[in-house]
This record gives structure tokens, C-alpha cells and sequence, in this order.
């Protein structure tokens, strides 16, 4: 069964439907491309499968559980992390502890244990650190691990955004334009750090208006326009596609 | 303020705070020491919610008067002891929040303070009309005092006065437990991520309405037992005490000192009673006087007073050593426009 079942998925913003009826799978461990033209609906679906906003219609099942009327935190400690569009950070947070508010969700979580530290989760408390850590050197970042997050650049936001959907290992991880902004040298490394951590069994659901790259990553290529789905397949396929190049170039 | 420092100046504030009875046993000095010391644990109840989440409740004096009813009521008709009241208070106060914080936390920011505004007006309105119980208009008099058995000498009024004024500050050490245990570490990483940005910790797995419903709570049953020691050091109970007016003065602490900080709390809520004393400002003027320093606050220094202070963290930018655009949200370059299928 597909890690990731989209079925006939509809949101509509006053009578114009964002997206429309789209149906999509993303099996494990595949890297999935998610393209189309502005305004097709991409960031819409994301924020419908992470129940940042409440589909019209349709269902969507992760991991094996319906998260069709799911709280947006209850789909991340199922173990689906995001990026978005426009970076997001803690900005009154340190960088590391950026990290492990999100490792910590993924513990074991009693308000009052947590208040009153009782000795169970001071083990928590180092795994967490830990992983941090890990994330932090992953990403490149550890140098800058008790900056404050409001004071990054743009690009290392950017940086501690995709290490805040690792930390807790997600098994899903959707990405919303990983390249938007991000010089060229980067963009590589970056490429490599998605296939990497896709060799260690993590699936990926990747938004992206970089060509190059989404075609050299993606297994699976899913081309949204106007809302509807209009092809899916693998990157060479697409890319011969009459339909495709239509939605992207307009009619020749 | 280094460790040492800080270490040094709270000592001496503690030292001060113990020994204020030896230099003035005015009761209008200790009143005004006492109004304080009560303001500084009701406000940081109040900033539980407030300053942590951005969650403000105009409902908040409501749990202060139902603390000070409870013991008014229960202390003036069934001569209950000040403790079993006072668990009676918090337990209520509890019941209430609990009820209320699920279906009213549904609200965003604006339609959550107006919600608890009429949540509030309809407690005064309760605490006005249910005359049988709240002695109406009239106010509950009388409230004994706990002190009143074991208080002898020469002057009772003055001991009793004094007793009372250190009862608060053993509330405001307690309450300042209780703040600094729930807003620091992971819960208060938690909660400054909520302020920051609910959209990212929800998809980091933070339950943002349990947090909200939390502070709540908490504020509530802290301001229930803060209400229920109110009442017998005034010895009356009015539903004023439910009103609006009393959340101005908490905005007015939190918001003058500077919210979300426990030192901003604690100045804010020394000056705002302090200060009106000193100048003798007329009480009418007063509500005109808050509203205008409030709103200057807001826009000149939104940190509260402490917020000149503190030292920022990290200081300037840091420079980019990784990539991109230091300038923030625009998306240049590769962001929007297409590659193009090759």
C-alpha cells in the first residue's frame, strides 16, 4: 500500500476550486516531483494533506491511517514533516532549540513531567540534544547553534527549516521549493542530501519550479494545472509531454 | 546582568521586600506594599496567557472574583475556614476555565477577548443580580480575617495589616515558582513557539489548543487563589471586582513591564500601583491616563520597560555564509520562474 493515498481531494476558495478532484499515491521510499504552473494547486494540496487547511471533499490516508479530519499536529507526529513556501523559523528561539521543539513533540509528553523535569525525561532531553546535533552538522549549520533564528539569513532559514522536518525521522517529508533563492553550489548539495537521506528510507513529496533538478531527483513526476491533475509519470515522460509543455509554455 | 549580578540585586530586592514593615508601619505604606505584592502574582497569572501565547482573556478578573466570593461567601454564611475556601475557589475556578477553555479557544485572537468579555459580563452581571447569595449591589461584608484569632498586642489593626502583607509575598514566591517552572524550558519553548508561529508548530506536532487551554487554566485557578486572599484583607467583596476595569490595570502591568518576562511583570505591576499613589492622581483621570500610556507603549517600546534592558541575543546579523538572499521573503531567481520543460 502507498505510504501517501490522495483520492479525489477537492478545495475550493469561493466557487473556483483550487484543487480539483486530484487523486495521487507516493509510494515508500520514492522521491515524487509535484509541478505545474502558479496558482495550479500545489501548496493547496500540501496544506490539505497536512491539515493546515480543511479539504472540501475527498480523503487522505498516511501511513495507513485516515488523516482526512486530522489536526495539523496530529499528521506530524504521525511522522510527516514540511517545509514552506515562505521560510519559516522560531525567530525568538536559538537555532538549536529550533530543532528540538521539534524533537520533542515526538516524545513521550506530560506537562507536568516537564515542568518538575522528573528524571525520565532528562533521558528524553539528551536523545533530543543529540539528534539536534546530528541534524545541525547534516545541515551544516552546527556552527551557528546558539545564534537566534531571527537573526539568519534567508538562506540559512532555509537550512533550518528542512533540518526541523528531519529531526524527529519523519517517514514522509514534503519540501515547498527547496531551490526558490538558493545560489547554485547549494542546490547541489542539496540534491545530494535529498537522495541521501532517501537511501536511508526517507520518502519525499518535493514541490519545485527547478527543472533541472526535480527532473534528476524524482522517481515520479505529478504535473498539476487549474487545479486538476494532468499527468503523472516518470521525469523523461513528462517531459515529452504535449499536455505538460501546453500547461507550462502555453498553446505553440 | 550577569549570574552574580542578577543573583546580587535579587537578593537585596528580597531583603527589602522582608524588611519594608521596619521602615514604615503607615498602613497606607503597607496597603500600597500589599496591593502590590497582590498585583505581582495576579499579573503573572494573568501573563500566562497573555504574554505567552497571545492569548488574552478578558474573562481573567472573573477567576479572581471567583475566588474572592467563594471565600466571601463561604467564609460571611458557613463560617468555613480561609483554606477550605479557598480550595473550594480554585476548584470552581478550575471547573470554569476547563469548561469554557475548549469552546472559546475555537476563537481566534479578537473573537477569543470578546468571547471572555462576555463571559466576564455575565459573571458581573451573576455576582449583581443573585442577591440572595452575593448580597447583590450591596457587596459581601465582613470577611474575617485568618489572622484574627492569633493577632493580639497593641495594635491588632496594624499586625493584622502586616501579617497579610507578608502572606502576599509568600503568594507572590509561590506564584513565581509556579510562572518560572511552566515558561522555561521545553514548555516554554513551546510556548514562545506558538507566539512566534502557530502555522510551523503545528506541523512540528505542538497541539497548539492544548497549550492555549493550559495557560488558561492554570491562570485561572492561580487567579481564583490570589482572589480568595484578596477578600479577607478588604474584608468586602463587590462585583467591581468581576468588572473590565481590573483587566485595563492588568493589561496596563503586562504590557508597561513587558509581557512574557517575569522581571517586566513584576516592575510593571510595582510601578502601575505604585506610581498613581505617589502622584495622587485622581481615580477618574485614571482609566483616561492607562488607556493613553498603554497605547504609547505598544507603539513606542511593544517589549514592555524590561524590554530596554534586556539584552538582544546574538546581536547583529549574521552573515551569510551559506546562500541566498539575506533580504528576507522575496523569492528571485529560480522561485517563479520555470526552468521550462528542457
Amino acid at each position: 500500500m502507498a505510504l501517501l493515498e490522495v483520492a479525489q481531494l477537492v478545495k475550493r476558495y469561493f466557487g473556483v476550486a483550487a484543487v480539483d478532484h486530484v487523486n495521487m499515491e507516493v509510494s515508500r521510499g520514492q522521491i515524487v516531483g509535484l509541478i505545474g504552473p502558479n496558482g495550479s494547486g500545489k501548496t493547496t494540496l500540501f496544506d490539505c494533506v497536512t491539515r493546515h487547511l480543511s479539504a472540501d471533499g475527498g480523503q487522505v490516508s498516511f501511513n495507513g491511517s485516515d488523516i482526512s479530519h486530522a489536526l495539523a499536529h496530529e499528521v506530524a507526529l504521525l511522522g510527516c514533516g514540511r517545509t514552506f513556501q515562505t521560510v519559516r523559523v522560531f525567530e525568538d528561539l536559538s537555532v538549536r532549540e529550533n530543532l528540538l521543539l521539534a524533537a520533542q513533540q515526538h516524545q513521550e509528553d506530560s506537562i507536568i513531567k516537564r515542568a518538575i523535569r522528573a528524571p525520565s525525561i532528562r533521558v528524553f532531553d539528551n536523545a533530543a540534544l543529540e539528534q539536534c546535533d546530528e541534524a545541525l552538522v547534516f545541515v551544516g549549520l552546527a556552527r551557528l547553534r546558539e545564534e537566534r533564528a531571527g537573526n539568519l539569513s534567508y538562506g540559512q532559514r532555509k537550512l533550518l527549516a528542512f533540518a526541523g522536518c528531519l529531526v524527529f525521522n519523519p517517514c514522509l517529508v514534503l519540501l515547498d521549493e527547496p531551490t526558490a533563492a538558493v545560489n547554485p553550489s547549494m542546490i547541489k548539495k542539496m540534491k545530494e542530501q535529498i537522495r541521501e537521506l532517501n537511501g536511508r528510507g526517507i520518502t519525499f513529496l518535493i514541490i519545485e519550479h527547478n527543472m533541472d533538478f526535480i527532473m534528476d531527483l524524482a522517481d515520479q513526476i505529478v504535473v498539476l494545472d487549474r487545479g486538476q491533475k494532468i499527468a503523472e509519470g516518470e521525469p523523461r515522460a513528462i517531459q515529452a509531454n504535449e499536455q505538460v509543455l501546453e500547461a507550462y509554455l502555453g498553446r505553440q | 546582568m550577569s549570574g552574580k549580578g542578577q543573583r546580587a540585586v535579587i537578593s537585596a530586592l528580597f531583603v527589602a521586600c522582608l524588611t519594608l514593615p521596619l521602615f514604615s508601619q503607615s498602613p497606607y505604606v503597607l496597603y500600597v506594599a500589599t496591593l502590590s505584592a497582590m498585583y505581582i502574582a495576579y499579573a503573572l497569572s494573568f501573563d500566562l496567557g497573555a504574554g505567552h501565547v497571545g492569548a488574552i482573556s478578558l474573562a481573567h478578573p472573573l477567576f479572581f472574583g471567583i475566588g474572592a466570593y467563594s471565600v466571601g461567601i463561604l467564609g460571611t454564611k458557613a463560617n468555613s475556614p480561609l483554606w477550605v475556601a479557598g480550595l473550594v475557589a480554585i476548584v470552581l475556578a478550575f471547573l470554569l476555565a476547563f469548561l469554557v477553555a475548549r469552546p472559546a479557544f475555537r476563537l481566534k485572537e479578537i473573537s477569543f477577548a470578546i468571547a471572555t468579555l462576555g463571559l466576564a459580563l455575565s459573571g458581573q452581571l451573576i455576582a449583581l443580580n443573585w442577591v440572595e447569595v452575593t448580597e447583590g449591589p450591596g457587596c459581601i461584608n465582613g470577611i474575617a480575617s485568618p489572622f484574627s484569632g492569633w493577632i493580639g498586642g497593641e495594635n491588632p489593626y496594624v499586625a493584622n495589616r502586616m501579617a497579610f502583607y507578608y502572606l502576599f509575598l509568600v503568594a507572590d514566591l509561590v506564584v513565581i515558582l509556579v510562572y518560572v517552572l511552566l515558561t522555561r524550558g521545553r514548555i516554554g519553548r513551546v510556548l514562545t513557539a506558538i507566539r512566534n508561529d502557530e502555522v510551523l508548530a503545528a506541523s512540528n506536532g505542538v497541539d497548539i489548543l492544548r497549550y492555549k487551554r493550559f495557560t488558561f487554566i492554570a491562570g485561572a485557578c492561580i487567579a481564583s487563589a490570589i482572589g480568595a486572599l484578596w477578600a479577607p484583607y478588604m474584608t468586602i467583596v463587590c462585583p467591581d471586582h468581576l468588572g473590565v476595569a481590573y483587566t485595563n490595570t492588568l493589561l496596563m502591568i503586562v504590557f508597561v513591564g513587558g509581557a512574557g518576562n517575569v522581571w517586566g511583570v513584576i516592575l510593571g505591576a510595582v510601578l502601575v500601583t505604585v506610581i498613581p499613589e505617589v502622584l495622587r492622581i485622581e481615580p477618574t483621570w485614571r482609566m483616561e491616563l492607562f488607556g493613553v500610556v498603554l497605547l504609547m507603549m505598544i507603539i513606542v517600546q511593544p517589549n514592555g520597560l524590561v524590554g530596554l534592558f534586556k539584552r538582544r541575543r546574538g546581536g547583529a546579523m549574521v552573515s551569510d555564509t551559506v546562500a541566498g538572499h539575506p533580504n528576507g521573503e522575496g523569492t528571485p531567481g529560480g522561485g517563479e520562474t520555470p526552468n521550462g520543460p528542457p
